[in-house]
Order: C-alpha cells, then structure tokens, then sequence
C-alpha cells in the first residue's frame, strides 16, 4: 500500500453538531438547579401538603407511625375560629395594612424623590439603605429601650410604649415601617431611571408638574415593579411576625401576636410527635402545622390571584 | 491658563414635593442615625456611670474616659468573650445549644447539647455568610443565563415556576423543610444550608434572566466561531459582563444572611451564628452580661460594625443600579 493509500484509507472524525454540544452543555448545567428544585420546592411542597393529612402515633417499639387522618383540620380550625385567637387575624392585617400599603405609598414618594435628584437626594438614599443593613437584632434592642425605658423617664409613665397593652401594636406597627425601607427603593429607583429621558422631557416641554408627570408616566412604566412588590408584600400577609421574636422572644404579649409569629414559635418547638407536656401547653406537631398551612394558603391565594387580575385588567397602561 | 471645569447644576425649583419630602427625610435620617450613636456611646460607658446617669434621668451625656481609670474604653466589647468561656465549669461556659434526635434516612440522630467556642460561633458566621452567598448567586445567575440563552422548552417551564414560586405563598413549609432536611442529613449542617439555599425561585433570578435576555447573542455566537465552549462563553464573556450586577446581589445576599437568626434557629440549632448567640443572650438568660445595658450595645455594636465598615466603603456597589423586569403575562 501506498502512503496515499494509506492517508485515504483513515476514517473521517465524526464531529457533534453545534446545537448537539449546546443541548448536551445545557442539559449538564441544568440539571443540579432542577434537581434541587424538585427536592426542595416541589417535593417539599408535596410533603407539606401530605403531613397535613397525617397522623403520627409511636409505637411499643419507639418508631414513629404516620397514618391518615383528617383530625388536623378540626383542631386548627377550632384554634383559628376561637374568639381568644382573632386579634392573630387583625393584627396580621393592621400589619400588613401599615407596613406593606402604608410602606408602598412611602417608598414611592422617597424614590419618587430620589429619582427627580432633588436636594439631598444621594444622601437620603443612602440613609433609606440603612436600616436594611444593619441587624433587627440591633434595631429592635434600641427602639425597645427608647420606647420603653427613656420614654417612661422622659414621661413620667409607669409603663413604656411596648408594655402598655394600649400603644403596644401601635409602637410595633410604627416600628415596622420605621425600618421598612431599603432594597425596594434601590428597585424602584432603578425602575424610574430606566425610563427614557426623551418622556420625561416633553412632558415637561408641555407644562406638567411632579405629580402629573407622576402619574401619566413614571408610575405607569413602573407598574409591573409595583405590582411585582404587591404580589410579594400580599404573600407576607400572615407570615408577619411584627419583630415580636426580636422583640420578646417566645413570650410576646397575647394581644400583640400574629399568625406568622404564632406559626413561627410553634415550628421551633415543634416535631413530628410530641409528648403530653407539650401538647398540654400547646405545642403543634408537624402534621397540625402543615394543616395550619394549607388553610392559610387555601385563604391567601385567591386573594393574591384576585389581585394579580385587577391589577392586570385596571392597571394603567405604558401605551 | 488652567481651564476650570464648571459644572452645570441643574437649577431646582421648589415644588410642594420638595418642601413636604426633604424635612420628613431630614427627620427620618435623624431618627436612624442618632439612636445608633446613641446605642455606640453608650457601649463605650462604664456601668457606674450609665446606672448613675440612668437615676438622675440622664441618658444622652458622653462617655467619660476618666472613669475607666487605665482601663480600655472598648473593654466592654471584650465582654461578649466571657459568652464563651472554655476550661471551666460546664455551668460557666455560655448558653447550651440543643437539638432533638430525629431519624434520617442514614440512621437514627441523637439528641445533642453543645456550648460552642467563640471560634466555632465565627466560623458558623462565616461559612454560612459567605458559603450560602457564594453557592446561592452562583446558582441564580447560571441558571437565569442558562434559560435566557439557550431556548429550549424547559428554560420557559423554569422560567415559570420561578415566578409561580415567587408570587405564591406556602405557608407552613417550614415543618416539611425541617422533616426533609433532618431526613437527607443536612438538617444542622451548614453544608445543607448551602443545599437548601441554592434555588433559583427567587426576585434575583427575574434581575438576572431581564438583564441575560437583553444581553446581544453576537458575542455567544462570535465566540462560537472563534472556537470557544459553550462553558467557556458562559464564564469567560458573559458573567464578566453581569460582574456588576452579580457583585452587588452578592453583597445584597451577604448583608442578609449576616444578619440571619432565623434560619440558624431554626434549620441549624447546633451552629449558632453571631447574630443567634446574641439575640439568645438577649432574651433568654438573666445571668448573661448582656442584662448590662452598656454590654448589650456592644454585643449590638460587634453585629452591626462590620456591616456598616462594609458599607462605607462597598456603599456604590450595594446600591448599585438593579432592575426588575416585573411579571409579565
């Protein structure tokens, strides 16, 4: 054999097409995000949904038994509907009213402000940004001591703000959306400077003032960022806990408490059995507070999807 | 001789906006930035003079140096050491740290009480801080690169959830996540915080995915051509090109779980962070020197310092520009 026979004999590489190597690096980055994904938003969601139609019972042998049961239902309803436990309802909703409406209409105004660089602009925004670095382990010890301590010397009152039954949501709603602010006016601000100068200018070229400029433009470019924020603040509805861990630990006051603080201490002190002592003082199993859950899902989502339509069907067109 | 640049200021006129907002501004700042100097000086008191000044009414005077007779002025920052005293009695050695036993798929856990060292307390910090911010905005930004280039039906399907997973609430998951976690043996580990946390179903996939998607293919396919692997694009062109962004959500993500309790109290009990052995010192124990007014604000201080250090000097990044696309239909 020549050696040209020999080169032309050599078999030809076979080489993976271009959208093969993309789908095969494709297939390989994704597939840890999904697998994550699937474990801890999906099947965690799975079991939680389960674990409310479950029933642990221990057996002679020491082992936990999960059996179905519909006896969660009853328990947590009759725990939500008791007349001593409405006011976790209101104060979820005071809460959510002040801090998450109330905390909007602020956080616009200020980085309506920030956005239009008026006097001190750089400087508030840096100010606003603050309370969301610092610790509310830090925030929370001083406002105590200022509501409670100095405002008894100052005051000449027996109790403090925090431990007067009468001001204490007041000064826990008025603490909430003290330190509110932060990363939503970072992204609101953001969202306002992306609007094209060019609007901006012939509106005001034909004579419209702050709010008017307000309201026919920057809000309208904006809406899908607000209605992103309302969607999530409407999903904090009964997971807030007004600082009252922060504040008070596992014993904060009857009158002061929410279902997302009521949710939290009892998952903290809570397992899949518990013995009669901790039932006796009130403890919920995992079961009970997966029930807990999906009743209060069952009462959330309709609100956040109702929401999501109005705001998609009355929302205020860019066009 | 010397050209001076003359700025053109922008002329402002007064509007009712900026005569409402600036003064409530002005005064929001002086309510945030006057109860933490408050809370500094009066760290650096001694405990004679806050309980004296505290009798007569007196709770805004300055620290008074004289008074530590040689003694450092920051000695009582040294105070949240004797938290975890070691070498001495069990009773004397700081708060315990309890965990149930649990099973795992592995095996049966026992229950568990520790009374960790200082070192150990930073350690926990920083491996969760740092570890749980690296994996999480690694894992956000790739994935939202990988769905916004590469269009295949599971990046919208991804896409999706991820905004399903935002906009609707599970309450109660917590009890699930706990069951899950002690089952697969990651629950009281700081690597399966790393696990837990490393999801994409969150607002900074949506930032990464707008500014991925508005990100021009003729680089990708530029480098296509030149010979490059896709891995390479991924990481050689186009991170670079979000580093910005990628940097501040970095340090966004840091600043939050630096400041986490919550998560340590509830998914790893026995590795307390700085920020759960103070709040548990706070709280709970009436032994504890942080009952002591003037150590508590400086167990305060040391949580709150480094963060404030990191601002200084990180302030335009943390506040760098992000956008949200919002939620399209």
């Amino acid at each position: 054999m020549s050696n040209v026979d020999i080169v032309l004999e050599k078999p030809i590489k076979k080489t993976i097409s271009r959208s093969k190597k993309r789908f095969i690096f494709y297939s390989l980055m994704i597939a840890l995000p999904v697998i994550q994904f699937c474990i801890f938003y999906l099947y965690l969601n799975f079991e939680a949904f389960t674990l409310g139609f479950q029933k642990y019972t221990r057996t002679s042998t020491g082992k936990f038994v999960a059996e179905f049961s519909l006896d969660n239902f009853p328990k947590i309803l009759g725990i939500i509907f008791n007349g001593d436990n409405i006011h976790w309802f209101t104060n979820s909703f005071v809460a959510f009213a002040f801090h998450t409406g109330g905390g909007m209409i602020l956080s616009l105004t200020f980085s309506y402000y920030i956005y239009k660089k008026y006097h001190f602009a750089e400087f508030f925004r840096v100010v606003l940004f603050l309370p969301g670095i610092i610790s509310s382990i830090v925030w929370t010890t001083i406002f105590s001591y200022f509501a409670d301590t100095i405002y008894s010397a100052v005051s000449g009152s027996k109790l403090g703000l925090m431990e007067n039954p009468d001001t204490a949501l007041g000064s826990l709603v008025f603490f909430v959306v003290w330190i509110g602010f932060g990363a939503n006016i970072l992204l609101y601000s953001g969202a306002m400077s992306s609007i094209n100068e060019s609007i901006v200018e012939s509106a005001s070229l034909d004579g419209a003032n702050f709010f008017q400029e307000f309201i026919h433009i920057t809000f309208p470019m904006i809406f899908n960022t607000f209605t992103t924020f309302l969607i999530t603040g409407l999903s904090t509805l009964f997971t807030q806990e007004l600082s009252l861990y922060n504040f008070f630990g596992m014993n904060a006051p009857e009158s002061v408490r929410t279902i997302g603080y009521y949710l939290y201490i009892q998952t903290l002190e809570s397992d899949v059995w518990l013995n009669e002592a901790a039932v006796r003082r009130g403890r919920l199993t995992f079961s009970e507070l997966s029930a807990f859950g999906l009743i209060i899902t069952g009462i959330t989502l309709p609100i956040i999807y109702s929401v999501k339509y109005l705001c998609k069907k009355f929302g205020p067109s860019v066009e | 001789m010397f050209k001076k640049k003359i700025k053109e200021k922008k002329k402002i006129h007064l509007n009712a906006l900026i005569i409402i907002v600036c003064p409530l501004l002005l005064i929001y700042a002086f309510t945030l930035f006057f109860p933490l100097a408050w809370a500094f000086m009066t760290s650096l008191k001694t405990h004679g003079q806050f309980y004296t000044d505290a009798l007569d009414g007196n709770y805004f005077t300055l620290p008074d140096i004289s008074l530590w007779k040689g003694k450092s002025i920051f000695s009582n920052y040294t105070i949240i050491l004797s938290l975890f005293k070691t070498g001495e009695a069990l009773t004397q050695r700081g708060l315990p740290y309890s965990s149930p036993a649990y099973d795992t798929i592995f095996g049966k856990v026992l229950s568990k009480t520790i009374y960790p060292t200082i070192w150990e307390v930073i350690y926990n910090t920083i491996s969760y801080t740092v570890g749980t911010t690296i994996v999480y905005v690694f894992w956000c930004a790739s994935t939202a690169y990988l769905c916004a280039k590469y269009r295949y039906k599971l990046s919208g399907i991804i896409t999706f959830f991820a905004i399903f997973a935002i906009t609707t609430p599970i309450f109660g998951a917590n009890a699930a996540a706990i069951k899950i976690l002690r089952s697969l043996h990651l629950y009281n580990e700081i690597y399966g915080r790393y696990i837990h946390n490393a999801t994409f179903a969150t607002m900074h996939y949506l930032i990464f995915y707008a500014f991925f998607e508005n990100l021009s293919n003729t680089y990708n396919e530029a480098a296509e051509i030149d010979g490059a692997s896709q891995l390479r694009i991924m990481y050689s062109i186009c991170m670079p090109m979000a580093m910005t962004m990628i940097v501040t959500i970095f340090l966004l993500s840091f600043v939050t779980k630096w400041n986490d309790y919550g998560t340590a109290l509830m998914f790893m009990p026995l590795k307390p962070t700085l920020a759960f052995v103070i709040l548990k010192n706070i709280h709970y124990v009436t032994s504890s020197p942080l009952v002591q007014v003037p150590n508590k604000f400086a167990a305060l201080m040391v949580l709150a310092i480094p963060i404030l250090v990191l601002f200084i000097f990180l302030k335009n990044r943390l506040m760098g520009n992000i956008s949200l696309g919002g939620i399209k239909e």
